[in-house]
């Protein structure tokens, strides 16, 4: 398949991202996800490297990369907390990545520090792919939410609700880009001290003439939305606590919140979840979370493929 | 009869004019003039358009392009003449530029600038300018200049 140009690249931003870009990720991860559903081995990737550096805490991202590069042919090497490796010593980001770009052939990395992830990029030959940097963005969640809505929904016309942490949400920051870059109709739902930054909104204003409706009230969407997606309120990311204190446990989807529901309403998350999102509701055919996390791997392997090349 | 300040003429030099009253002491601080030519500042002076306005005459210095920049986003209106000879050899408006590089830090204090000495970088995007590591935007009012 056609790489649409990506090998090489990195992926740092959604903001980055063409449309035709996503469209050949989306077709390519339908690719990797019937590999995976008839449990194919492949090598397209054999003898690469992936280095994951996880500087945070992740399940996820991590273990989902590491699954694909692994269902790819390829391996990994790599780090998650900065315990045992020299950063504890007090070296710099880029020395570390310096290193690291002799021993792999691409990287996927999580930092808490907003914009390392184009540092990295413009640091290293090799593609970096950006695994969630602080607050800012977090590209590959958002390609596999999108990849999710596809399988689920469909992509046109389809109505989706983004609810809870707007503010220091990662994963909405580049969510809510290629939501807008398909034409969906978005509304944003959270407390005043926690709405989707004004940088963003500009930027989606500007490049898409699209002001999504902000709202702080959950009853609001439940009955127009085709996909409900909640986040969590990241009390790590709150430089007061008691801001946090005041906005934790602001909404919560339970069995009662579903009745009122659009007929086929499907609900994701990025996970971890705390208490948004009540366990009663994970038995109910609304619940996509684990399927969405499923699809991870798919839109991830795409990536891999893309990005570093390979065989087939 | 109209009361005029009279300000001594520099025979080599810049002056700075036409300065959003007020700015001139923080960009006498911006090009650490206190320890290098002789300068004179002027502050509140009446312009030929009857406003206010501040000026800085500074004895055998040319600015540098990112000095100028700096100027333009305390005074975008600021003029630089530059003086040779006792006489205007050229003049220019200074122009907010598209670019800053390695001169401000960026006020979003979790950005990977301000903790990894690699530069800073912002690019003009509608008027205010657009981190290139931690895509952030920020009004100029919002840098520490």
């Amino acid at each position: 398949m056609n790489n649409m140009g990506l090998k090489s690249k990195d992926m740092i931003s959604a903001a980055d991202l063409t449309k035709a870009e996503v469209d050949s990720i989306l077709k390519e991860a339908d690719v990797m996800l019937s590999h995976i559903k008839r449990k194919k081995p492949l090598d397209m990737l054999k003898g690469r490297i992936l280095a994951t550096l996880f500087f945070e805490p992740s399940t996820r991202t991590r273990m989902s990369f590491e699954s694909a590069m692994h269902r790819l042919g390829g391996s990994i090497i790599g780090f998650s907390g900065t315990e045992g490796t020299s950063v504890t010593k007090g070296e710099t980001l880029r020395d570390t990545l310096r290193n690291v770009e002799n021993y792999a052939d691409a990287i996927a990395m999580r930092n808490p520090i907003e914009g390392s992830a184009r540092l990295a990029a413009d640091t290293v030959r090799i593609p970096v792919i950006n695994g969630g940097d602080g607050s800012n963005q977090h590209p590959t969640q958002a390609l596999l939410d999108l990849f999710t809505i596809k399988v689920e929904k469909g992509l046109k016309g389809t109505k989706v609700a983004l609810c809870g942490d707007l503010k220091y949400g990662r994963t909405v920051h580049s969510l809510i880009y290629l939501l807008c870059m398909y034409g969906m109709d978005v509304r944003l739902v959270s407390p005043k001290t926690l709405r989707m930054p004004k940088h963003v909104l500009d930027d989606i204003k500007e490049r898409y003439s699209y002001a999504p409706v902000e709202e702080e009230s959950l009853d609001g969407v439940v009955g127009w939305a085709d996909v409900l997606y909640v986040t969590r309120i990241q009390r790590e990311r709150f430089p007061d606590q008691n801001e946090y204190e005041r906005v934790a446990g602001s909404y919560f989807v339970d069995n009662e919140t579903l009745k009122k529901a659009k007929k086929g309403m499907v609900i994701l998350h990025p996970l971890p979840r705390v208490d948004e999102i009540r366990p009663e509701v994970d038995c109910t055919s609304c619940a996509k979370y684990f399927e969405q996390s499923f699809y991870g791997i798919a839109v991830r392997m795409a990536l891999l493929k893309m990005l570093i090349g390979g065989n087939g | 009869m109209k009361d005029e300040l009279k300000v001594s003429r520099i025979k080599q030099g810049t002056v700075i004019d036409h300065l959003v009253p007020g700015t001139a002491l923080k960009i006498v601080k911006i090009l650490g003039l206190k320890s290098g030519s002789p300068f004179i500042v002027a502050m509140n002076v009446d312009s030929s358009k009857n406003r206010k306005k501040d000026m800085i005459k500074i004895d055998d210095r040319f600015l540098s392009k990112q000095e100028t920049d700096r100027i333009s986003l305390l005074s975008p209106n600021a003029t630089i003449n530059i003086i040779r000879n006792q006489k205007v050899s050229d003049k220019r408006k200074v122009t907010p530029p598209r670019e800053l590089a390695g001169i401000l830090s960026c006020p979003n204090r979790v950005c990977i600038t301000n903790s990894e000495d690699c530069g800073t970088r912002f690019l003009m995007k509608s008027g205010k300018y657009k981190c290139y590591f931690c895509e952030k935007t920020f009004s100029v009012e919002e840098f520490d200049l």
